[in-house]
């Protein structure tokens, strides 16, 4: 298989990275992704990054968690075993059985997420990671353009510098690398 | 564009993000100082401690402790809803903070998240040995069995308490852990020998800061915070529930759950005032966690304070009220009985004390106000205290009447789980960053950064 090729503007700005994506909108110069320390806000916009459908997978699984437990607290104190306890009624107490199905809910909503977060984001313990720079986790700003859908590289090199990048990289990754999207 | 200049600026010392990086992975990367060696080694024999007093306790029986017929929960749940009180401030800065768009969190709310998971696991101690037979601990947890009770009782707040920490536990776990990764990775990429580089890169999850990763990883934070946010007030409403919903007078109350959340979150930020009024000062984090941090803390601490005391006034008037001779004779014996001690103790620690940080002079002196952590943690200890202990010791009937005393076991348990709590801390402060990169990054003015003034400086205009 053959190595996947980018194109890598450098910046040490975010506003100036902020910049450069909306000139490359506006020259129909496609953006692989961008990778910063921190997110960098309004930049989303400029690379037509769709919100995320994680919100609507969380209100499914607190969905699951709440109707689990009060399926389960239902067969336990009801169906399977009802004890009488201080002449409290334990059928269908639905008040007592609150509490569990809150915390489920809570429970299932939380680990369900991050664990769907994760696997959409493709991480997973000791990734090695595909870089451009090392500092670009602390306090450097990549923007990475695919090499070979994009073809005119050297209008994207002039609009990179133009645009105040301090270094322009062309990297080679893998074709199995961790970039993928 | 027009910067406000309302705030204190948030962090001080006109940083770049590289020098961000540099001051907060500073403790990771260089030798541990003498300091930390002197704390962490002093933490670690009272975490023996810890192992020697449980062992006792499983090993001979918990008759080794001070409990006894009338007093059968003593200083095992005082020190229970302690712990879990003090976790509460941690999930309150992260969450509740982050909910109301609090930016002065982000300088805090590292610190406080790991102080609540380390908390949880001191107060899961006392519940789990307080059972007795360690090993059978697992009946708490509805499984399908043919031993003993069939299966567990779902109209027990006490089995509610179950789920609710645990929960609370395992998702303050990884709230915490998604909001180190991405700092993981900062320390990775800068990590200098080949171990630290394995350690690190096996946390951080392969993250590379991409904008898309970016965009879901600020949705999913969201997310935790606003489910944590309805769950902390739960874990301490259901803990309250456990004394509220028997018959016990001083305990049969509805003021319980507000009461007691307000109490956990006076007790807890107390504990976040205690640990970073240190740690800014030997870690060299003066610049993060400004004199304004400290002083919003202190706000709150006075606020929470004077919720917890007007609860307490409250319950007295409740009493004479409600008309019943019990619960009047349970608090005038609260007040002027055998604990008087203990209830003047926490009355002066949680109401008077904090009404100090009206002023602003005391708010941003951090010798009075570690001072004044430490009376809150007292304050606070004494406050379950006096809730647990006083109501016990008077039964309805006076031929169980008793006095509670703690045994030596029971103190050294309690000693013990300060040493479990500042092994933890230390250990944290050593190979995490205690305070988030990424975050205090994204609250820098971004036209007031070093590099901001040269590029404007390049394109020759200035704002203003």
């Amino acid at each position: 298989m053959k190595p996947t090729k980018f194109i890598a503007g450098v910046f040490d700005d975010p506003v100036l990275l902020l910049r450069a994506a909306k000139k490359a909108k506006e020259t129909g110069i496609k953006v692989y992704d961008c990778y910063t320390p921190f997110a960098v806000h309004g930049l989303d916009k400029h690379l037509g990054i769709k919100r995320t459908r994680l919100s609507i997978a969380a209100f499914l699984y607190g969905c699951t968690g709440f109707v689990l437990s009060f399926i389960l607290q239902n067969y336990i104190s009801w169906v399977d075993w009802p004890i009488n306890i201080g002449g409290k009624p334990n059928t269908f107490a639905l008040v007592t059985f609150v509490p569990v199905c809150f915390e489920s809910t809570v429970l299932c909503t939380a680990l369900l997420t991050i664990f769907t977060f994760w696997a959409k984001s493709r991480m997973f313990h000791g990734v090695i990671p595909d870089l451009f720079d090392n500092r670009q986790t602390s306090d450097l700003f990549i923007m990475a353009i695919d090499a070979d859908s994009n073809k005119n590289h050297d209008a994207i090199e002039s609009m990179l510098k133009q645009e105040g990048a301090i270094d322009i990289r062309k990297k080679e990754f893998a074709s199995n690398h961790s970039l993928i999207q | 564009m027009i910067e406000s200049h309302l705030r204190e600026r948030l962090i001080t010392g006109d940083k770049s993000y590289g020098q961000i990086s540099e001051d907060i992975c500073r403790p990771i990367e260089n030798p541990p100082t003498k300091a930390w060696w002197a704390g962490f080694s002093l933490s670690f024999v009272f975490l023996c401690i810890l192992g020697l007093s449980l062992s006792v306790s499983v090993g001979i029986g918990l008759g080794m402790w001070g409990i006894n017929k009338s007093v059968g929960w003593a200083w095992d749940i005082t020190n229970f809803v302690f712990w879990v009180g003090i976790g509460h401030a941690g999930t309150l800065i992260s969450a509740i903070l982050l909910l109301f768009r609090q930016k002065w969190r982000m300088s805090i709310n590292r610190s406080a998240e790991a102080m609540t998971i380390f908390a949880v696991m001191c107060a899961a101690i006392f519940p789990v040995f307080h059972m007795g037979r360690v090993w059978d601990g697992f009946w708490a947890l509805p499984l399908p069995n043919n031993f003993g009770s069939l299966w567990v009782n779902f109209n027990s707040p006490l089995l509610w308490d179950v789920f609710a920490i645990s929960t609370y536990f395992t998702v303050s776990i990884f709230f915490w852990y998604m909001g180190l990764i991405p700092d993981i990775a900062t320390v990775r990429d800068r990590a200098k020998t080949k171990t630290a580089k394995w350690a690190y890169n096996l946390f951080a999850m392969g993250w590379n800061g991409s904008m898309r990763t970016w965009m879901r990883y600020e949705i999913v934070c969201l997310i935790l915070a606003g489910i944590s946010t309805p769950l902390v007030l739960s874990v301490h409403t259901i803990v309250s529930m456990d004394f509220a919903t028997s018959v016990i007078p001083g305990w049969h109350t509805t003021i319980f759950p507000p009461y007691f959340v307000a109490g956990a979150i006076f007790s807890g930020f107390g504990m976040v005032l205690t640990l970073l009024v240190i740690a800014r000062k030997v870690m060299n984090y003066e610049d993060y966690i400004t004199i304004h941090h400290l002083d919003a803390m202190c706000k709150v601490v006075m606020l929470t304070g004077t919720i917890v005391g007007c609860a307490y006034i409250t319950e007295f008037f409740v009493a004479w009220y409600s008309g019943v001779e019990y619960e009047q004779y349970a608090f005038k014996n609260r007040a002027f009985g055998d604990y008087w001690w203990a209830y003047w103790t926490m009355m002066t620690c949680n109401l008077v004390a904090p009404q100090v940080f009206w002023f602003k002079k005391i708010r941003q002196n951090p010798t009075i106000i570690f001072i004044m952590s430490i009376i809150v943690n007292i304050g606070m200890w004494f406050e379950r205290f006096v809730i647990i202990v006083t109501s016990l010791h008077r039964d309805y009937i006076p031929s169980s009447w008793t006095y509670y005393r703690p045994t030596i076991t029971e103190i050294g348990i309690f000693l013990g789980t300060f040493g479990l709590f500042f092994t933890c801390y230390f250990l944290f402060c050593k190979f995490l960053p205690s305070i988030s990169i990424a975050e205090t990054k994204a609250i820098m003015p971004i036209d007031q950064l070093p590099i901001a003034k040269e590029r404007m400086k390049k394109e020759g205009h200035s704002h203003h």
